[in-house]
């Protein structure tokens, strides 16, 4: 079994965590859980930005062979960021760690990130224990493993993930398209440091106040889709081509078609 | 659970005068209905199973009934006991020797007749472990498991012929009885029916037997666990095995007070 070696071994081990952290108590609550196992105390490479206990944890209640791929023993590293909006996060060490629902998004070469929590930490904070919050790490691996993690009255997962990024549609806006009389355009209605919002309109004949140049929009229809785990934003035409051909779905593109070899034959979609 | 000690006090006299009550209403003529149904497992040493052939089950055999009916989900295999042989040392054979060796193969659907392998093993030490193991090297699926009920309560003696209490951690491993022990396929589980396993020089349940059973399922991503020890040790509970199509897994979680309510009412990941 490979993991990732991620970040840096604490040489001074435990005297190395801020005694001022709850990273201290965690490391307790972890020592006497039964189903967990403390390997090891590591640390973002510059020293400063998080620190990590690395476990082995497993209480039985995984199946070895179960559909999503978790194994009844994982490798996790128990991280704190102060500084981060949720301080307490999870990460999968298991270099073949699955793909799975209620992930958050982390960079191509970092360890997966579980997704513990629905509620932001301002909620937390006040109820949040080391005992809770390995439980809950638990039975996010129980319930991933047996597919209930997502609940049936839980909204389902966005495909992509949030890329800060709203813009707000009209009503008929696909009727709109097609009535070449009317120019689509973009206005700023907020901004924030973690949000863009938006507002797209068709004007008739000059543009109003405050709007974009006009936009020419790319529509694609796609067939529906299960409850795939949320992806990250393709960062190219050709990138979301790929994805298309990989899930063996042919969109209906607005203003393109596909060549018999499966590539895009629109003038305004290349892959350069 | 009470302890083996106190089963073997109790437990025996009117085990062995109902087995042989039911043998001889075998022997009889007598047909075996509920209540007088009884399997011998493993041939006597003397003989007295010559003329039991039909409810004798030998040594390397397999059988698929429960009480007395064929049952698809179900199929043991019958490790031990083993007739003494020419070159076994009897006097280390004759403890615990007479052990039954089971590993049963349970199916969870008919389309799944290998879920789970479960071995349990009794009482057996060192050395039968060992026999076991030049019997089965070149063929070790025969010991594949996964669930394993840890011999003799978690005894070290089913790992060594050195006493922990005495030697500790210089106390040697019996490589073959381990190699035999540690045939665990992925994700499996070793159960410790004993009572809560401490870090200290009791055996049984054993410490170092504990480490060396975690370190056999390290590889093969298992977990062990100590009924004793579920939920927890101040109050056990049984511990509920279920087998799935995916494999064997615990049925419930450990139960965990305060925080296992709290978390209940609101069990979302975000």
């Amino acid at each position: 079994m490979e993991f990732i070696e991620w970040g840096v071994p604490l040489s001074g081990g435990t005297s190395d965590l801020p005694p001022e952290s709850l990273l201290p108590s965690l490391l307790r609550a972890c020592e006497a859980h039964p189903d967990i196992d403390v390997v090891e105390i590591r640390g973002a490479p510059d020293g400063a930005q998080w620190n990590a206990i690395v476990v082995d944890v497993g209480d039985g209640t995984v199946a070895p062979r179960n559909a999503a791929g978790i194994h009844p023993r994982e490798r996790l590293a128990l991280v704190h960021r102060p500084a981060a909006l949720m301080p307490f996060e999870v990460r999968a060490l298991r270099s073949d760690f699955p793909e799975t629902l209620h992930q958050n998004g982390v960079l191509s070469d970092e360890p997966r990130s579980l997704c513990l929590y629905d509620q932001p930490w301002s909620s937390l904070e006040r109820t949040w224990t080391p005992a809770k919050f390995l439980t809950r790490v638990l039975q996010w691996l129980e319930k991933t493993a047996d597919g209930s993690l997502h609940a049936h009255d839980q909204a389902l997962e966005q495909l992509f993930f949030d890329s800060g990024w709203q813009v707000l549609l009209p009503v008929g806006f696909t009727r709109s398209l097609q009535d070449r009389s009317k120019t689509l355009r973009l206005r700023l209605i907020d901004e924030s440091p973690r949000r863009v919002t938006l507002a797209a309109s068709f004007d008739t004949n000059e543009s109003t106040p405050g709007a974009s140049a006009p936009i020419q929009p790319l529509t694609f229809e796609i067939p529906g889709v299960a409850h795939p785990p949320i992806q990250f934003l393709p960062s190219t035409l050709g990138d979301l081509q790929d994805r298309f051909v990989r899930s063996g779905r042919r969109p209906s593109i607005g203003c393109a078609s596909w060549r018999p070899d499966g590539t895009l034959s629109a003038k305004t979609i290349s892959r350069e | 659970m009470p302890c083996c000690y106190e089963w073997l006090l109790l437990l025996p006299k009117a085990f062995n005068r109902e087995a042989k009550r039911r043998v001889q209403r075998f022997k009889d003529g007598w047909l075996p209905t509920d209540g007088e149904r009884v399997l011998i497992l493993g041939e006597d040493e003397n003989g007295k199973t010559d003329d039991l052939s039909a409810i004798l089950v030998r040594t390397g055999d397999h059988f698929r009934t429960i009480n007395g009916r064929r049952n698809d989900y179900f199929k043991a295999h019958l490790l031990a006991p083993r007739l003494l042989q020419s070159d076994d040392d009897e006097a280390l054979l004759s403890k615990n020797h007479s052990s039954t060796i089971l590993n049963m193969q349970l199916a969870s659907s008919i389309m799944h007749p290998d879920s789970c392998r479960f071995l349990t093993a009794g009482d057996a030490e060192v050395a039968i472990w060992e026999r076991l193991w030049r019997r089965y090297r070149a063929t070790p699926d025969v010991l594949a498991y996964d669930l394993l009920l840890a011999p003799h309560h978690c005894s070290w003696h089913s790992l060594s012929y050195d006493s922990w209490s005495q030697l500790g951690e210089d106390a040697n491993v019996a490589p073959d009885a381990r190699s035999a022990l540690a045939q665990a396929r992925f994700g499996a589980m070793i159960v410790a029916s004993s009572k809560p396993i401490k870090d200290d020089d009791s055996d049984p349940p054993c410490i170092r037997a504990k480490r060396e059973y975690k370190s056999i399922l390290a590889n093969h991503s298992g977990v062990f666990l100590c009924t004793g020890e579920e939920p927890n040790a101040t109050s056990p509970a049984p511990l509920e095995i279920e087998v799935t199509a995916a494999g064997a897994k615990r049925k419930q979680a450990r139960a965990r007070g305060v925080a296992a309510a709290t978390i209940a009412a609101a069990p979302r990941a975000g």
